[in-house]
C-alpha cells in the first residue's frame, strides 16, 4: 500500500514479493543442476532486462489508474523501425532515437485519445495494440534485418549493457515516482481522479504524459531487444503487455491505481524470468510453463489482497 | 413508557463489550428496542453508536454481553444471523441496484417463484409486481413498482429501502443517518411513513442522528451514549431539546457558534451574471475579504452548481470571476486553485479525501506546487506541515500516515480543511461544511472558519441548514431557482423568512 515517500517504504512493502523469489531460486538450486551455473542467473538477467524496461512503464500507467495494452506491439514496432533504418545504414544514434521516439509518439496518442474520448484505455489501447502490430508488420514484412553495425549491437551486448539500461530507468523511474510532483500526481490520480481534479491536478495533461513514458520506455525496450538478438521480426514482444502487467501485479501494484511501486516491479520481472529458465531447465513442456505461471499470478495478488483486507 | 411496558422487547443488548486494539468502544452497553417504538441512539461521534450497530448486525463479533432477539438469546456470528430475526438495517448510503426498477430492488434475492428446484427456478413476474404494488401501498408509498430506482430522488430510494425491509417480515428496522440526504419536505414524508409502521405495524425502530431537532419530534425515547457507556435512556417527551443535548455531550452547551469577526473593507470575490443552462440565471455576488456570506435555498435551488462554476469545477456559460480585484477565468478546477479559490465539496468520502492514501498525502495534493520546487518535492517540508495542521487542527489519528478512509466523518472533515487551509487561498467555498458532523465536531469547523476570516480569506457558505446560515454568515443570499431571490444582513431574517423566500411563498 505505498505510496510515495521515503524510499525505505518502498522496500519494506515488496518483502513478499522478495521472499517469493527467494523461493523459487531455492527451489530450483535443488532441484536442477543447470540452474546453479553462473550463465544461468546471466541468461535471467539479460532477459529480464528488457521485460523491465518495458514494466516500469506499464506500472507507472497502473499507478496513475490506466491501462495500457498495445506496449507489447509498440516494442515490435519500435524495433522494426529502428531494424530497418539500421539495415538502410541510417547513422546509428538516429536510429535509436527513431525508435524510442516512434514509443513516445503511440504512447502519447494513447494518451491523448484516452483523455479526449473517454473511451475505456483497455479499449484505447487494445485498438493501438492492433494497429501498431499492423504498423509493425508492414515496416518489417519480408525484410531482412539483421547483423547489425558492431556499434549498435553494443546496447544489448552480454548481460550486463542490457541489465544496466534496465537498472538506468528503474532508478530514474523510482526517483520520478518517489520524488517528483508528476509522480505524486500519478498516485493521486490513480487513487480517486475526481478528488486530484477538484484539487486542482491538471489529470489530463498528467495522463498523457504517464502514457507517453510508457510507450517510450516500451520503444526503448524494443531498441535495446533488437541490439541483444541482432535481428529483428515484426512478432517480438507477443503478449509482453500481459507479462509486464502481471510483473507490475506480482511485485504488488493496484490494477485499480493509486497503489504500487516501480521498484518493486523489477521483483515481478524476476519472478517470471526465473520460473520460465527453471520450468525450461526442469524439463516441463512449454504448455505448462503458461500453466504455471498464470498460477503464480493468482496466487501473488491472492496473497496481496488477503493482507490488503487485514491491514483494514 | 408507559405505552411499551406491557410488551416484550424486540431486542435487548445487555452489558455489550467492544474492544479494539487499545481502546474500549463499548463498556458494558444496555440497549432495548419495544415494538411501536421508535428509539433514538444519541451520542458524539466516537460515542460507539455505531459500533453498537455493528454489533447487533453481525458486523463485529462483541467481546462479550447478551443479545436477546424477540426473547430469544442469540450469538450474532454472521449478519446472516440478525437477517433471519427480523431486523433490518439501512444505512447512510443508498444500497440499491440503480438499474433494476423498483419491484426487483424490494424482492431481490426472495423474488416469488413460478416454478423452483433447489435454489433453481423462473421467478413469477406477475405476483412480483402485484406483490410490490400491495406493500407500497399499504405503507402509503406513491411509486409505481416498474420504475427504475436509478431515475428516482433519493428519498424515494430511500422509501425503496424501507419498503424492501418490510417485504421479508421484518421486526425492527435500523435507520443510520437515513435524513443526512434528504431536504426537509422529503424529511416529513419518511417521518410519516415510519409513524405509519409504528403505529399500524407495530415495527420498532432505531434511530441515529446528529439532526437533534428532528430526533426529539420524532422519537419515543432515546438512549444517550457517551465514551462507549451508557449514559441513559429516557423518554423522549420528558426532555427538552437542549437537556437531551445536554445529556449528550455531559455538561452544558458550550456556545457553538463563534462571534465573527468584522470584514474588511477590501473586496475578496465578486461574480457578474453567471450563468449556466437553466441551473444558474445570471447571478451576481460580492464577498468581502473576512467575511461569510451565506447562501442557501431548497435542494436543485443551484447552490452546489454556483460553487462549481466559480471553482472552475464546471463550466459557466457566461459571467466574469474577479478574485481580490483582478479578473480570473477558471476553466478547470487546476486555473481555479491556482487564482486562490478553494471549492470543499459536500461529499467528503468520493470529492474529498482520496480514502486509501495518508493524511500527509491528502494535505500535499491541493499544494503540491508550494510544496515542490522544480517539480522535485519537499518531502520534509510535506512531513513538518502535515504534523502541523494536525495539530492545530486536532485531528485524532495515530500519525500523519494513517490512511484518510479510516478516520472518523469529523476527522475527515478536518483533513479537507487542513488540505484546503494549506492550499492558501484567498477565496473559500465551503458546500455544506458541517453535515453529518457533530456538535463538537461542528464548532471547530466554525473555529476554523473564525481563523480564515482573521486572515482576511473571504467565504462563500453553501448550506442548506438556516440555522447555521443565519448564525455563521455577515449576509445571507436566498438562491431559488438559480436565482439570487433575497439578500439579508445579519441579523435580520428568521428562519421562517428565508424559507418563505426559499419557497417562493406568495409568488
Amino acid at each position: 500500500m505505498s505510496e510515495p515517500g521515503s524510499v525505505l517504504k518502498h522496500f519494506k512493502k515488496g518483502i513478499e514479493a522478495v521472499l517469493g523469489l527467494l523461493l523459487i531460486t531455492v527451489v530450483f538450486l535443488i532441484l536442477t543442476p543447470s540452474y546453479r551455473q553462473v550463465s544461468n542467473f546471466t541468461q535471467i538477467f539479460a532477459q529480464s532486462a528488457v521485460l523491465a524496461i518495458m514494466a516500469t512503464g506499464t506500472t507507472i500507467v497502473l499507478i496513475s489508474g490506466g491501462l495500457d495494452l498495445s506496449v507489447g506491439s509498440i516494442l515490435a514496432l519500435c524495433a522494426c523501425v529502428t531494424g530497418r533504418m539500421l539495415a538502410a545504414h541510417d547513422p546509428l544514434w538516429l536510429a535509436v532515437a527513431c525508435g524510442a521516439g516512434m514509443g513516445l509518439a503511440v504512447g502519447f496518442v494513447n494518451g491523448t485519445t484516452v483523455v479526449a474520448t473517454r473511451v475505456p484505455p483497455f479499449i484505447v489501447t487494445l485498438g493501438m495494440m492492433m494497429i501498431a502490430r499492423g504498423a509493425a508488420e508492414m515496416i518489417g514484412k519480408g525484410r531482412d534485418m539483421s547483423m547489425f553495425a558492431p556499434g549498435f549491437s553494443v546496447l544489448g551486448k552480454g548481460w550486463l549493457v542490457p541489465s544496466l539500461i534496465a537498472l538506468g530507468v528503474i532508478l530514474v523511474s523510482i526517483f520520478l515516482m518517489s520524488m517528483t510532483k508528476l509522480g505524486f500526481n500519478a498516485y493521486a490520480i490513480g487513487g480517486n481522479a475526481e478528488v486530484a481534479r477538484l484539487s486542482g491536478v491538471p489529470v489530463n495533461r498528467c495522463r498523457i504524459i504517464y502514457y507517453s513514458i510508457g510507450g517510450l520506455l516500451a520503444g526503448l525496450a524494443g531498441v535495446v531487444e533488437t541490439a541483444r538478438l541482432d535481428y529483428v521480426e515484426p512478432n517480438f514482444g507477443l503478449g509482453w503487455e500481459l507479462q509486464s502487467i502481471a510483473a507490475a501485479v506480482i511485485g504488488g501494484t493496484s490494477l485499480f491505481g493509486g497503489m504500487g511501486g516501480v521498484g518493486r516491479t523489477i521483483i515481478g520481472v524476476l519472478v517470471i524470468r526465473s520460473l520460465y529458465a527453471g520450468l525450461i531447465q526442469c524439463g516441463v513442456d512449454s504448455y505448462w510453463q503458461q500453466v504455471a505461471i498464470g498460477l503464480v499470478i493468482i496466487v501473488a495478488v491472492w496473497i496481496d489482497t488477503v493482507q490488503r483486507r487485514r491491514r483494514t | 413508557m408507559e405505552l411499551t411496558a406491557d410488551k416484550k422487547p424486540l431486542v435487548e443488548m445487555r452489558g455489550i463489550v467492544k474492544r479494539f486494539p487499545g481502546v474500549v468502544a463499548l463498556d458494558g452497553v444496555d440497549f432495548t428496542l419495544f415494538p411501536g417504538e421508535v428509539h433514538v441512539l444519541l451520542g458524539e461521534n466516537g460515542a460507539g453508536k455505531s459500533t453498537l450497530i455493528k454489533v447487533l448486525s453481525g458486523a463485529y463479533a462483541c467481546d462479550g454481553g447478551d443479545i436477546f432477539i424477540r426473547g430469544e438469546q442469540v450469538r450474532i456470528t454472521s449478519p446472516q444471523v440478525p437477517l433471519q430475526k427480523g431486523l433490518r438495517f439501512i444505512y447512510q448510503e443508498i444500497c440499491l441496484v440503480p438499474d433494476l426498477d423498483i419491484a426487483r430492488n424490494m424482492f431481490l434475492g426472495v423474488e416469488p417463484m413460478l416454478v423452483q428446484a433447489g435454489g433453481w427456478g423462473l421467478v413469477d413476474k406477475r405476483a412480483l409486481y402485484g406483490r410490490a404494488a400491495e406493500y407500497l401501498k399499504r405503507f402509503h408509498i406513491e411509486l409505481d413498482p416498474h420504475a427504475v430506482v436509478g431515475e428516482l430522488s433519493v428519498t424515494q430510494q430511500k422509501m425503496v429501502e424501507i419498503a424492501r425491509a418490510l417485504v421479508t417480515d421484518a421486526c425492527a428496522l435500523v435507520l443510520d443517518e437515513p435524513t443526512d440526504v434528504l431536504e426537509d419536505r422529503s424529511r416529513h414524508d419518511l417521518f410519516e411513513v415510519i409513524g405509519r409502521l409504528k403505529r399500524e405495524h407495530q415495527v420498532g425502530f432505531v434511530y441515529i442522528s446528529h439532526r437533534y431537532r428532528e430526533v426529539h419530534e420524532l422519537g419515543d425515547r432515546v438512549t444517550i451514549l457517551r465514551d462507549g457507556r451508557n449514559a441513559g435512556t429516557y423518554a423522549i417527551s420528558a426532555l427538552t431539546l437542549e437537556e437531551m443535548i445536554e445529556k449528550m455531550i455531559g455538561g452544558q452547551i458550550k456556545k457553538q457558534y463563534p462571534d465573527l469577526p468584522a470584514p474588511r473593507e477590501a473586496e475578496a470575490l465578486r461574480v457578474e451574471d453567471v450563468r449556466r443552462g437553466n441551473v444558474l440565471n445570471g447571478i451576481s455576488l460580492t464577498v468581502r475579504q473576512g467575511e461569510i456570506l451565506g447562501v442557501t435555498g431548497l435542494m436543485g435551488a443551484g447552490k452546489t452548481e454556483l460553487g462549481r462554476a466559480i471553482a472552475g469545477v464546471d463550466r459557466m456559460d457566461s459571467g466574469e470571476v474577479f478574485v481580490r480585484g483582478r479578473k480570473v477565468r477558471c476553466a478547470t478546477p487546476a486555473e481555479g486553485v491556482r487564482h486562490g479559490i478553494a471549492y470543499l465539496t459536500e461529499d467528503r468520502k468520493t470529492e474529498g479525501l482520496i480514502l486509501d492514501h495518508s493524511i500527509r498525502n491528502n494535505y500535499a495534493l491541493p499544494s503540491i506546487d508550494r510544496l515542490s520546487a522544480g517539480g522535485i518535492l519537499r518531502h520534509g517540508r510535506i512531513d513538518r506541515e502535515a504534523d502541523e495542521y494536525m495539530t492545530k487542527l486536532q485531528v485524532k489519528a495515530p500519525s500523519r500516515d494513517t490512511l484518510a478512509g479510516q478516520l472518523s466523518g469529523g476527522n475527515q472533515q478536518k483533513v479537507v480543511l487542513a488540505k484546503w487551509l494549506g492550499a492558501q487561498c484567498s477565496v473559500v467555498i465551503f458546500d455544506e461544511p458541517t453535515r453529518g458532523i457533530d456538535i463538537k465536531g461542528r464548532a471547530e469547523v466554525y473555529r476554523i472558519m473564525k481563523q480564515l476570516l482573521e486572515q482576511g480569506v473571504g467565504i462563500l457558505m453553501l448550506t442548506s441548514d438556516y440555522t447555521e446560515a443565519l448564525e455563521m454568515s455577515h449576509r445571507i443570499v436566498v438562491l431559488r431557482r438559480g436565482g439570487i431571490k433575497q439578500t439579508f444582513n445579519r441579523g435580520e431574517p428568521t428562519e421562517e423568512d428565508i424559507l418563505r423566500v426559499a419557497i417562493g411563498a406568495g409568488e
